[in-house]
């Protein structure tokens, strides 16, 4: 037996251990050394895929990790690894591929609150400003107090035209907490604060740095 | 009097008629930037298609004289903002017993412009009456303050009906020169007001000159009001000091004190929350950048004796978080992490796993929910500060 294939598959693999993602495989360790072994093939499975259309896969198993914690069994693992993919996706096609990591998961909490893709779409125009993520954030927030989609995608597109901060759209939240908690209806505290905030910056507040 | 009707009614057109960038805002509440794509519609139509804000003030007054007085106030107002909006309409009910039995009822038109940091404001009023009052009445305010002060000016028109019992209470109906033709008169009144805010509770202290018209009692006054919030939407206002004599609301001049209750009534849409409430405890959160990749989370827990935090900035691990040295009540851990968007919950003295009070809460997929916690980029923190 002549031992230059076995060589050759040692250099390949040893090759590709080498340039292969460190984070892919701690991730498997990851999921190895906290999931059940069918339930963690299942992932990876999932996770590989996901990383082969250009989706992040660290999120994903983030994901897993954390149904674990959680108590969740392995199906619902599974399953919410698997909507997080969709989502991820959906919201890249909606929003574009240049978009962030930050952004793509606030997108895809988005669609998980509510948004559908098409009312995504309408935030594209704004994906290279760098408070996209917080804009984001925002809308995920005005959705899960229960703000309809259309108002609060109305909302988030003035704000992010006026060109406000991630620390403006992080203040949005908890002014309107504030006022939700003084018994103003969410969607009024929501518009009241935000046209404050829009005028507060056109007035020389905090403002986004505009990239050349 | 004549020329004020019609300069109110040219007000209340004015504000109906939307301005030509109004035309882009559709869904958009006015004074929001363009926003293309939308239908055009009246300020009107956008003003009452949000909610109403109904309030009503019940109050009691004794006056310097030794008399009472009631009142009831109720004031209906789009939009239903706590903040003064720049456009809003506001219909009036008032109805006094006591000295003068007056009823009056009528609309109120407010418009406000800002002007670098102070805010310019306008507010025509038109109400009608019968009792022992006018029965009409015109007015026009012009205002302009910071946010903690207010200079107002306003004139008032009255035509009509009969003021004496305002003026001389207890008296039964003394015959005055020309009271059988009405009363016709106008008063211009100059008022500074500054608020402060103890907690929940609004002090506001008002002082006032009559520059112009008749007036019978003092020309200056000086009177503060409290405003005590109860629960939710319910208040109690006390008053006191020196009025003037409003003959509009068939109020006396004098001293006075007040007792009243405030009751701020919205119609309001109760949808299902999407995700659970975050902890309602009074409590924040505050991410502080120690240096690039470095973070310190700083959780405002009121009364715990433990904190445990787990998410993906530890893998999902639980880690014990460490009481602050400065703060009892505030819990501290440091993260090695890169800038970007996570995901944690808290467990306080081992009871639920929470979303962290003062973070986005968003459902984890798993029928709970998860807080977002951002550690800004160097670069955002820069431009924040």
């Amino acid at each position: 037996m002549s031992v230059r294939p076995i060589i050759g598959t040692a250099f390949a693999c040893a090759f590709a251990l080498a340039f292969a993602p460190r984070h892919a495989l701690a991730q498997d360790a990851r999921l190895y050394k906290r999931l059940d072994p069918q339930t963690a093939a299942a992932v990876a499975a999932l996770v590989d895929s996901a990383s082969t259309i250009g989706l992040p896969s660290e999120p994903l198993v983030q994901k897993a990790l954390e149904g674990q914690s959680k108590g969740a069994s392995g199906d619902a693992i599974v399953r919410a690894v698997r909507a997080l993919i969709r989502d991820l996706s959906t919201a890249r096609d909606a929003l574009g591929n240049d978009v962030g990591v930050d952004a793509l998961l606030l997108a895809a909490a988005a669609l998980d609150a509510g948004a559908t893709p098409t009312q995504l779409e309408r935030l594209r125009p704004h994906r290279s400003r760098e408070s996209f993520a917080g804009g984001l954030a925002g809308l995920v927030y005005l959705l899960s107090r229960g703000v309809p989609a259309e108002q609060s995608l109305d909302l988030i597109a003035a704000m992010l035209n006026a060109r406000l901060s991630a620390a403006e759209f992080a203040s949005l939240q908890r002014l309107v907490e504030r006022d939700m908690m003084a018994g103003t209806p969410p969607a009024e505290a929501v518009a009241v604060r935000a046209r404050a905030l829009i005028r507060h910056n056109r007035s020389g507040g905090l403002g986004e740095r505009v990239r050349p | 009097m004549r020329y004020a009707a019609v300069a109110a009614a040219a007000c209340a057109l004015a504000a109906a008629v939307p301005p030509p960038h109004a035309a882009a805002q559709g869904r958009v509440p006015s004074g929001w930037p363009d926003d293309p794509g939308t239908s055009r519609s009246g300020a009107f139509d956008q003003l009452l298609a949000q909610d109403p804000r109904l309030v009503l003030r019940p109050m009691a007054a004794v006056l310097g004289d030794g008399t009472h007085e009631q009142r009831l106030n109720v004031r209906a107002s789009w939009p239903a903002a706590d903040t003064a909006p720049d456009f809003a309409l506001h219909l009036l009910f008032g109805l006094a017993a006591g000295g003068a039995v007056y009823t009056r009822s009528g609309l109120s038109v407010d418009m406000a412009h800002r002007l670098g940091p102070t805010r310019l404001t306008g507010r025509a009023t038109f109400a009608t009456g019968f009792g022992e009052g006018p029965k009409q009445v015109v007015s026009f305010a012009l205002g302009s303050g910071l946010p903690a002060t207010r200079l107002e000016v306003r004139t008032t028109w009255l035509q009509g009906g009969s003021i004496r019992s305002i003026r001389m209470p207890g008296q039964d109906a003394l015959p005055l020169p020309g009271a059988d033709e009405g009363y016709d008169g106008r008063y211009t009144d100059g008022e500074l007001s500054a608020l402060r805010r103890l907690g929940l509770v609004s002090l506001r202290l008002t002082a006032g000159q009559r520059f112009g018209g008749e007036t019978r009692g003092t020309r200056q006054w000086l009177f503060g009001e409290a405003d005590i919030p109860v629960w939710r939407q319910l208040g109690i206002v006390l008053a006191g000091g020196v009025r003037p004599e409003r003959a509009d609301l068939a109020q006396p001049a004098g001293r006075f004190a007040q007792i009243g209750l405030r009751m701020d009534i919205r119609s309001s849409r109760k949808e299902p929350d999407a995700v659970p409430p975050p902890d309602a405890r009074p409590a924040a959160s505050a991410v502080v950048p120690i240096e690039p990749g470095v973070y310190l989370v700083r959780l405002h827990v009121p009364g715990a004796y433990r904190v445990e935090l787990k998410g993906d900035v530890t893998d999902w691990d639980v880690i014990a978080m460490r009481r602050s040295e400065q703060a009892p009540d505030v819990w501290e851990a440091t993260f090695h992490k890169p800038a970007g968007v996570y995901h944690v919950n808290i467990r306080v003295d081992g009871g639920e796993w929470v979303v962290p009070p003062g973070l986005l809460a968003v459902p984890d997929r798993f029928g709970g929910a998860v807080g977002v916690l951002d550690f800004p980029s160097m670069q955002e923190v820069n431009d924040a500060a």
